[in-house]
C-alpha cells in the first residue's frame, strides 16, 4: 500500500510541471501610458535634480574624491526601460509627428485601429495633397510605432515574440488617450468617434 | 409514207414557203416610202392628228418599228417619240389587241386651254398587254409658254383598256407595286372627276382563289374634283389614303388631302392641304428602326407660278412623336428643278427616341432632352445642298456607366453629296462621369469640344477640332490611384477610314493643371505642364495601338519620345517601344518623382539636391510586370549635393548600356556585359576637395557593377573602393557589396571636416568586404589609426537601418599605446600624461549618440612616462563622475599644486539602456577607483561610489564641462 502510495505521488509530483513565462505586463502598460502621454498627450515630468556629492577632507595633499549620484532615470523611469538613444528618437519622431497628424484626427480622417495603429479612415474633404501627406504621414507613423514596440522589447530583454503583446498593450493607451471627437475602431473593426 | 402524210407534207412545204415569200416581200414593203406614206395617211385619217413617221420597218417576228415618231394635233398637243414598237401576236389581232408597245424618249406636250374643252369622240377601242415607256416627258403648255414638265417617266404598264363613250376608263396592272391599278374618270374637263385605285395583283391561274374586288385591300385610293368653269377660277380637290404603299424600301401608310385654287389665266395656282403618315419612321427603315410609333401630320400652304414654274411653299407645319417643325420654300423647275431656298426647323426632337440609330453601346443609353433641328435647302435635286444646324441645350445622358448631368450641342452641319461636312461644331458637357464602382472611374465638370467632321462615301471619316476639360478626375477602383482638378486642352484629329479596321488618333494635349495621386507618389502638375503629342494608329480588331511617334514633355523633368507598338491595350498591354529622351533632367525627377514620396521614409532626401543633364535611349519589351529594358543611359553635368552646401560631388558623368528585367532576372550570364564609363570630376565635403576618379561600370541582367577601383584622393590620402556590386540594382537595390582601403588618410583633416575635435594622426586599414543585405550593412576586417601617438583599430563595423532616420552603427575598437597627453590636450579635459590603452565592445550609435558600449580603458605604465593629471582635469573628471564642480574641494595645501601623480587611471563602463555602469581602475570594497594616487606626493584618488549614471545625465555633465571649460583652472 504503501509502495503504491509512493508511486502516485511520484507520478503526481513528476506530472505537474510549472512553466513561467515572465512579461512585464504592467510594467508595460505604465511605459505605454506615459510614452503615449509624452507623445501625443503633452509633456513629459520635469527632470529631478541630481544629489549634491559627499564632502571630502579639503586640507589632505592626498586629495580623496567621493562620487556619489543616483542616476536621475533610476528615479523616474517605470520598471521597463523605456529610454535609450532608439527610443528617445522614435519618441522624438513621434511627437514631432504628432502635430502633423492631429489635423487630420480632429477632422476624422484618420483614426486609431484597434491594433493601435493609424489608418485613413476616410479622403472625405482633403485634396490629394492632403489625401499623399496623410498617407504618408500614417505610414510614416506606424513604422515608428512598430519599431518603438521592437526597440522596448529589445532594449528590456523581452522575446520577439511577445512584440505584438506590447502592441496591444500600447493600443489601449493610443485608444484611451485619444481625444473627445478622434475616431477610433472597436475590437468588431467598426469606427465611432470618442 | 402512205399518200396522206405525204401530202400533208407537201402542204406543210407549200405553206412556209408561202409564209417565207409573204414575211419576205411584207419585210421589204413596209419599209418602202409608199407604204410608209400610206400609213401616215391612214392613221392620221384615223385619228384626226396627223402622223408623220421618219422610218418604217418590220422586226422579226412580228414588231413594227416607227422610228422618230410624231403625232401632233396643232394647238392641242404634240407627242414625238424617238422610236415606238408595237409587237402583234396573231392571237390578239382579232381581240383588237395589241401585244406590247415600246416607246423610247416620248414627249407629250399638252396645250391647257385645249385639254379643258369636249374630247374628242373617238371610237378606237383598244386593248394593250404590254405598255412600256421609257424616259418619258409631259409637258403642259399655256400658249408658247410651258406650265409644266414632268421628265424622266418611266412606266411599266400590263392589260391596258383603253376607250369608254362618255368617260375613261383604265385599268392596268403596275408591276412595280405589284398591283393593279384602276383609273377611272369621268365628267367634262372642266368638271372632271378622277378616281385611281390601285389594289394588290391578285393571284391567276384557274385554281387560285379569287377573293371579291372590294375584299382586296387598296394600296392606293385617290379621289380628285377638277372644276373649272371658263374664264373663272379653278378649284380643285384631292383626297388621297394609301396603306403600305411602297416607295423604295418604304412602306407608307396614311393620306393626303390637298385643295387647290387656280386664276382664270392659268397661271397662279395657290393650294393647301393635310398629310398625315401614321408609323412614319417603322414605315421608312422598317428592318432597321425601332422607334416608337406615331402619326405625323403636315399641313402645307403654298403658290404654284405657272409662268415661271416656281413653286413656293409658304407655311409647311409638321407634328409627330419626333418632333414639331415648321418651314418654308420656293422650288423652281426651269431651267432644272432646284430648291431656290427652303428652311425647315424641327423642334422638340425626343431625342430618346432616335437611339436605335445608334450603334451599340449608344444605343443602351437614356438620353432626357430634346433637340432641334435647322435645315436650309439649296440647289438642284440631283446636287442638293443641305445646311443646317443640329442643337439641343440641356441633354442629360445616363447609363450604367456613364452620366452627363447637361449636354449642350450646336453643331452646324451641310451636306452635298456625297459628303457630310460639320464644322465648327460646338459641344458643352457639364458634369460628365463615367465608370462604376468597381472599375476605373473619371469624370469632369467641364468639357468642351469644337470640332468638325468630314464625311464622305467610302473615303475616311475625319473629326477634328479642339477639346477642353475642367475639373477632370479619375480614380482607380481602390482609390489608391486619383487625378483631379485636370484641366487639359488641345488640338486632336481622328480619322476612321472606310473598311479598316484602325483608327487614327493625332493630337497635342496639354495640362494646365491637374493633381496625380499614384500610391504614396503626388504630383501638382501645375508647375510641370505636362504635354502629349500622339500620332498613332489604334487597331480595334487587333486591340493594338502603334505609335509612329508619341512626345510627353514635363517642364521640369525633360521629354520623352516614344515610338512602338503597343499590344492588347485595353487588358494587358505588352510593350515594343522605343523610348528617347535628350534632355532628361535627373534634378527635376527627383524633385518632382522622389522627393515628395519618399521624403518621410527617408529625411535625408530633403537635405539632398541633383542636376545635371541625362539623356537615355531604350527598347521596352513586354509586359509591364515583366518588362525588359535595353539600351543606353548617359548623364552630363552631373551633380549630387547637400543643400547646406556641405558636400557637393560632381561634375558627373556617366555612360551606361544597360539591360535591365522588372521580371524574375534569368541565371547569371556568361556572355560579358557591355560597360560604360562613370567619372566624378571632383568632390567636396566641407572645406576639403577630393580628387577626380574614373570607372568602368556595366548594368546587365539588372547587375550593377563597377569594373575597376574607385580611387578618391581625399584628406591627405586616398580611399579606394574595389568589386563594387548590386547583384540586382532593380528589385534589391540595398544588396550591395564591396571592398574598402584607407590610405594614410590625415585625421586632423577628416575631423575637421566632420567638425569634431581635431585628431593628429593618420587612419589606414581596408574592409576586404562590405556587404548590405536588407536593412543590415555589415563588414570584414578592420580599419587601424594612427592616433594620439598610438594605435586605434576598429572592427566588426556593422550599419543598421543605413538609410532610415534611425541608422544603428556598430563597431569594436581596441586603443593601444594612446598618448593620453595628446588626448587630453585635443579634448580640452586638462592635462593628463600617460598612456592609454584597452578596448570598446561592441559600440552602438544610434541617432549620433551612444546607445551600448562595454569599455575597459586604463593606463599603463612606461618608463620615462610620467604620469600626472591636471586639477583642471581632475575638475572635469568629478564634474563628469559626480555633476558637481569639484573646485572648492581642492583648497588648502592641495591648492598649491596644479597637477598631481598617479598610478593608476582609468574605468570600465557598460552603457545599455541609458544607464551608464561606471567601474574604476580598481575596486576596493565598495570603492571603484577612477583614479589611484601614486606614492609619491603630490597625489590623488578619485574615487566613485556610485556605478549607475543616466546617460542623459552624462551627456548634460559633458555639456557642462564644456561650457565650463574657461572656470577651471
Amino acid at each position: 500500500m504503501l509502495k503504491r502510495t509512493l508511486i502516485a505521488a511520484a507520478f503526481f509530483i513528476s506530472a505537474c510541471v510549472t512553466v513561467n513565462i515572465y512579461f512585464p505586463a504592467a510594467a508595460v502598460e505604465r511605459a505605454a501610458e506615459q510614452i503615449v502621454k509624452e507623445t501625443w498627450g503633452g509633456p513629459g515630468e520635469p527632470a529631478k535634480a541630481p544629489p549634491k556629492p559627499q564632502s571630502t577632507n579639503p586640507f589632505s595633499p592626498m586629495r580623496t574624491v567621493s562620487l556619489n549620484v543616483i542616476g536621475e532615470a533610476q528615479a523616474q523611469e517605470a520598471d521597463i526601460n523605456v529610454s535609450n538613444p532608439a527610443i528617445r528618437a522614435l519618441k522624438d519622431s513621434i511627437k514631432q509627428r504628432s502635430n502633423a497628424i492631429k489635423p487630420y484626427m480632429d477632422r476624422g480622417n484618420v483614426g486609431i485601429g484597434q491594433d493601435g495603429l493609424l489608418a485613413i479612415r476616410s479622403t472625405d474633404g482633403l485634396n490629394l495633397k492632403e489625401r499623399a501627406e496623410a498617407q504618408q504621414l500614417v505610414e510614416a507613423e506606424n513604422r515608428d510605432r512598430e519599431s518603438l514596440y521592437a526597440e522596448i522589447a529589445k532594449a528590456n530583454g523581452i522575446p520577439k515574440e511577445n512584440v505584438p503583446r506590447i502592441k496591444n498593450i500600447f493600443a489601449k493607451s493610443w485608444i484611451e488617450q485619444a481625444q473627445p471627437g478622434w475616431w477610433i475602431q472597436d475590437s468588431q473593426g467598426n469606427w465611432r468617434k470618442k | 409514207m402512205t399518200a396522206l402524210p405525204r401530202a400533208g407534207l407537201k402542204l406543210g412545204i407549200i405553206l412556209l414557203v408561202l409564209f417565207i415569200l409573204i414575211y419576205g416581200a411584207l419585210f421589204f414593203i413596209v419599209r418602202s416610202a409608199k407604204v410608209r406614206t400610206w400609213v401616215q395617211a391612214q392613221l392620221s385619217e384615223r385619228s384626226g392628228s396627223e402622223v408623220r413617221v421618219a422610218e418604217l420597218r418590220l422586226r422579226p417576228p412580228f414588231n413594227i418599228v416607227a422610228e422618230a415618231l410624231e403625232v401632233s394635233k396643232p394647238g392641242e398637243f404634240l407627242f414625238t417619240a424617238g422610236r415606238l414598237t408595237a409587237t402583234i401576236s396573231p392571237f390578239d389581232v382579232l381581240s383588237r389587241t395589241l401585244h406590247r408597245v415600246d416607246v423610247e424618249k416620248p414627249v407629250l406636250q399638252l396645250d391647257l386651254q385645249e385639254m379643258m374643252k369636249s374630247p374628242s369622240k373617238t371610237s378606237a377601242k383598244i386593248a394593250l398587254r404590254h405598255l412600256n415607256v421609257q424616259d418619258g416627258t409631259i409637258i403642259l403648255k399655256k400658249d408658247e409658254a410651258t406650265v409644266f414638265e414632268l421628265p424622266k417617266i418611266n412606266l411599266a404598264a400590263e392589260n391596258l383598256n383603253l376607250g369608254q363613250q362618255s368617260s375613261i376608263s383604265l385599268r392596268a396592272d403596275v408591276p412595280r407595286l405589284n398591283g393593279e391599278a384602276e383609273l377611272q374618270m369621268t365628267g367634262q374637263p372642266r368638271n372632271l372627276i378622277t378616281e385611281i385605285v390601285i389594289r394588290p395583283k391578285r393571284a391567276q391561274g384557274l385554281f387560285a382563289p379569287q377573293k371579291p374586288k372590294d375584299a382586296v385591300p387598296e394600296l392606293i385610293r385617290l379621289h380628285a374634283k377638277l372644276h373649272a368653269p371658263e374664264n373663272q377660277k379653278a378649284d380643285a380637290t384631292i383626297e388621297s389614303n394609301f396603306h403600305d404603299f411602297v416607295i423604295g424600301e418604304a412602306k407608307i401608310t396614311g393620306s393626303l388631302d390637298a385643295r387647290v385654287e387656280i386664276d382664270a389665266d392659268w397661271t397662279v395656282a395657290v393650294f393647301s392641304g393635310h398629310s398625315a403618315l401614321t408609323d412614319f419612321f417603322g414605315a421608312i427603315r422598317p428592318d432597321a428602326l425601332q422607334l416608337r410609333n406615331g402619326t405625323a401630320t403636315a399641313n402645307f400652304a403654298g403658290a404654284f407660278a405657272l409662268p415661271s414654274k416656281t413653286l413656293s411653299l409658304k407655311t409647311v407645319e409638321l407634328s409627330s412623336p419626333f418632333g414639331t417643325g415648321v418651314g418654308k420654300g420656293e422650288l423652281q423647275f426651269e431651267p432644272q428643278a432646284r430648291i431656290a431656298n427652303a428652311n425647315l426647323t424641327i423642334r422638340e426632337i425626343p431625342l430618346d427616341n432616335f437611339k436605335t440609330l445608334l450603334p451599340a453601346p449608344f444605343d443602351q443609353w437614356t438620353y432626357q432632352g430634346r433637340g432641334q433641328l435647322e435645315l436650309n435647302f439649296q440647289g438642284a435635286f440631283d446636287a442638293l445642298n443641305v445646311k443646317g444646324v443640329v442643337r439641343t441645350d440641356t441633354l442629360q445622358i445616363r447609363s450604367d456607366s456613364m452620366n452627363v448631368a447637361k449636354l449642350a450641342v450646336a453643331a452646324p452641319f451641310e451636306w452635298m453629296k456625297p459628303a457630310l461636312r460639320f464644322r465648327d461644331a460646338k459641344l458643352n458637357v457639364t458634369n460628365l462621369s463615367y465608370g462604376a464602382k468597381d472599375r476605373w472611374r473619371g469624370a469632369a465638370e467641364q468639357m468642351q469640344v469644337n470640332a468638325s467632321v468630314d464625311f464622305k462615301a467610302n473615303e475616311p471619316l475625319k473629326i477634328s477640332g479642339q477639346f477642353a476639360t475642367a475639373g477632370g478626375k479619375f480614380a482607380s477602383p481602390d482609390n489608391s490611384r486619383v487625378g483631379e482638378n485636370l484641366r487639359v486642352s488641345g488640338p486632336f484629329e481622328l480619322i476612321f477610314p472606310p473598311d479598316k479596321n484602325s483608327n487614327s488618333v493625332t493630337g497635342k494635349f496639354t495640362m494646365e493643371t491637374g493633381e496625380i495621386l499614384w500610391g504614396k507618389f503626388f504630383g501638382d502638375l501645375k508647375a510641370q505642364k505636362p504635354v502629349l503629342q500622339l500620332d498613332s494608329d489604334y487597331f480595334r480588331g487587333e486591340d493594338r495601338l502603334i505609335c509612329r511617334r508619341c512626345h510627353l514633355t514635363l517642364v521640369k523633368v525633360g521629354s520623352v519620345d516614344v515610338a512602338g507598338s503597343i499590344e492588347q491595350v485595353t487588358q494587358t498591354p505588352a510593350l515594343r517601344l522605343q523610348v528617347r529622351s535628350t534632355n532628361f533632367s535627373p534634378g527635376g525627377f527627383f524633385e518632382f518623382f522622389l522627393l515628395e514620396t519618399f521624403k518621410r521614409q527617408y529625411p535625408v532626401l530633403e537635405k539632398l539636391a541633383v542636376d545635371g543633364q541625362m539623356g537615355f535611349q531604350v527598347q521596352l519589351q513586354g509586359g509591364l510586370d515583366g518588362l525588359a529594358v535595353a539600351g543606353e543611359l548617359s548623364l552630363k553635368a552631373g551633380e549630387l549635393r547637400a543643400k547646406s552646401n556641405d558636400w557637393q560631388i560632381g561634375p558627373i558623368a556617366l555612360t551606361l548600356p544597360l539591360q535591365i528585367r522588372l521580371a524574375e532576372i534569368d541565371n547569371q550570364s556568361s556572355v560579358s556585359p557591355r560597360t560604360g564609363t562613370l567619372s566624378i570630376e571632383k568632390a567636396r565635403f566641407g572645406k576639403q576637395s577630393l580628387g577626380g576618379m574614373t570607372t568602368t561600370v556595366s548594368l546587365s541582367n539588372n547587375a550593377l557593377q563597377f569594373h575597376q577601383p574607385v580611387r578618391i584622393g581625399v584628406f591627405g590620402g586616398e580611399i579606394e573602393i574595389s568589386n563594387l556590386f548590386w547583384p540586382d540594382a532593380v528589385h534589391d537595390p540595398k544588396q550591395v557589396s564591396f571592398s574598402v582601403e584607407a590610405k594614410r588618410l590625415r585625421l586632423e583633416e577628416l575631423t575637421e571636416t566632420l567638425n569634431w575635435h581635431p585628431f593628429s594622426g593618420t587612419l589606414t586599414g581596408s574592409i576586404p568586404k562590405v556587404q548590405s543585405t536588407g536593412s543590415l550593412l555589415q563588414t570584414r576586417g578592420d580599419i587601424q589609426a594612427e592616433l594620439f601617438g598610438g594605435r586605434a583599430r576598429f572592427g566588426k563595423f556593422e550599419i543598421e537601418n543605413p538609410f532610415s532616420s534611425l541608422a544603428s552603427i556598430k563597431l569594436d575598437a581596441k586603443l593601444n599605446g594612446i598618448q593620453l597627453d595628446q588626448l587630453s590636450k585635443t579634448f580640452e579635459f586638462g592635462r593628463i600624461s600617460g598612456i592609454l590603452e584597452g578596448s570598446i565592445e561592441d559600440l552602438v550609435l544610434t541617432d549620433g549618440q551612444p546607445s551600448e558600449l562595454r569599455a575597459d580603458l586604463h593606463s599603463v605604465e612606461r618608463s620615462g612616462v610620467e604620469q600626472r593629471i591636471s586639477v583642471e582635469a581632475i575638475n572635469k573628471i568629478t564634474v563628469l563622475s559626480s555633476g558637481q564642480n569639484a573646485g572648492a574641494l581642492y583648497g588648502g595645501l592641495a591648492s598649491f599644486f596644479d597637477s598631481f601623480r598617479y598610478s593608476k587611471l582609468g574605468f570600465r563602463a557598460n552603457l545599455k539602456n541609458d544607464r551608464l555602469t561606471l567601474r574604476g581602475v580598481e575596486t576596493r570594497g565598495d570603492q571603484e577607483f577612477l583614479v589611484v594616487g601614486s606614492f609619491l606626493p603630490p597625489t590623488v584618488n578619485i574615487i566613485s561610489h556610485t556605478q549607475e549614471i543616466a546617460f542623459s545625465e552624462l551627456m548634460r555633465r559633458l555639456e557642462r564641462i564644456k561650457s565650463d571649460k574657461s572656470d577651471v583652472k
